[in-house]
């Protein structure tokens, strides 16, 4: 019934394993069913229908926000860290950089809890 | 008068929460309409043996063997039909997607945390984000649960 984002691989299964990505991004068409690849080149031939294939692909997409939330949380502790290094004992700066630690801090729990509360919920639907 | 893209502003959450309801309604609201019509027509019950027959459909069914009156072929019957089968594909659909929205919607929120900084406001935007897509995953829930009790056979499969 739903589809739930950590049992894709298992509804989908992934067809395939793109090796040569900007980093370590899933592609689109990682989770579309139908796909071909070639064994000799490793090259893939996505093969996209209508109805069938539309959530595969928003899963794909999902994956590639969760390496993209990952990125921005680190990125963002590393501003702050700067920040607070170059504070240099004024208060307001250090105490703004600790807001900015937290704040990534709970974003990243955030986009780690969801997958497990959205499929927590689903189960118990009966999904 | 307003126009449709501020009446969006205003209030999304009432509108995302409308939208919700309006698509999970819509078979219901379908199959109250074309009930007596449609559906039921197609179905009609023999009394001295007791045996449903559909009339253009495939579905058909002994009210005896059930034990339970022709209410269970009845439901065989409707759900047999062609317009309710296009409803159900579309209705499975769409909640195959539920999961899937909810979770990008969650994801996108808490990149939307992570890059606030130190700005409230930019905070403020985010979980309200997030408890919007909460909202609909709440939502979801609710009318699956109650649509699955109002439908004789179940809504889903």
């Amino acid at each position: 019934m739903i589809i739930f984002a950590k049992l894709g691989l298992f509804f989908f299964g992934e067809v395939c394993a793109g090796s040569n990505t900007f980093f370590g991004f899933p592609h689109w068409w990682k989770y579309i069913k139908s796909s071909t690849n070639d064994p000799i080149t490793g090259n893939c031939t996505p093969d996209f229908t209508f109805p069938d294939d539309v959530w595969a692909v928003v899963l794909a997409v999902t994956d590639m926000l969760l390496y993209l939330a990952g990125i921005v949380a680190v990125v963002s502790i590393i501003v702050a860290g700067i920040g607070y290094i170059t504070s240099g004992g004024n208060p307001e700066k250090a105490a703004s950089a600790r807001r900015r630690i937290y704040n990534s801090l709970v974003g990243l729990g955030i986009v780690i809890v969801s997958i497990s509360v959205v499929s927590f919920i689903g189960s118990q639907l009966g999904g | 008068m307003k126009n449709p893209i501020s009446l969006l502003k205003s209030s999304p959450r009432k509108l995302a929460a409308t939208a919700v309801l309006l698509f999970l309604l819509f078979p219901l609201i379908t199959m109250i309409i074309i009930a007596p019509g449609n559906v039921y027509a197609a179905c009609t019950i023999q009394p001295q043996t007791g045996t449903c027959v559909a009339g253009s459909t495939s579905g058909s069914g002994t009210g005896s063997e059930i034990g339970n009156g022709c209410s269970n072929a009845t439901a065989a019957c409707v759900t047999n039909t062609p317009l309710v089968q296009d409803i159900q594909k579309f209705v499975d659909f769409l909640s195959a997607g539920v999961g899937v929205v909810v979770v990008a919607m969650l994801i996108v929120g808490g990149i939307q945390y992570s890059a606030a900084g130190d700005n409230p406001q930019a905070v403020t935007s985010a979980k309200k984000r997030i408890i919007n897509a909460l909202i609909a995953l709440f939502a979801y829930a609710f009318t699956f649960a109650f649509l699955q009790w109002l439908i004789p056979g179940g809504l889903f499969g």
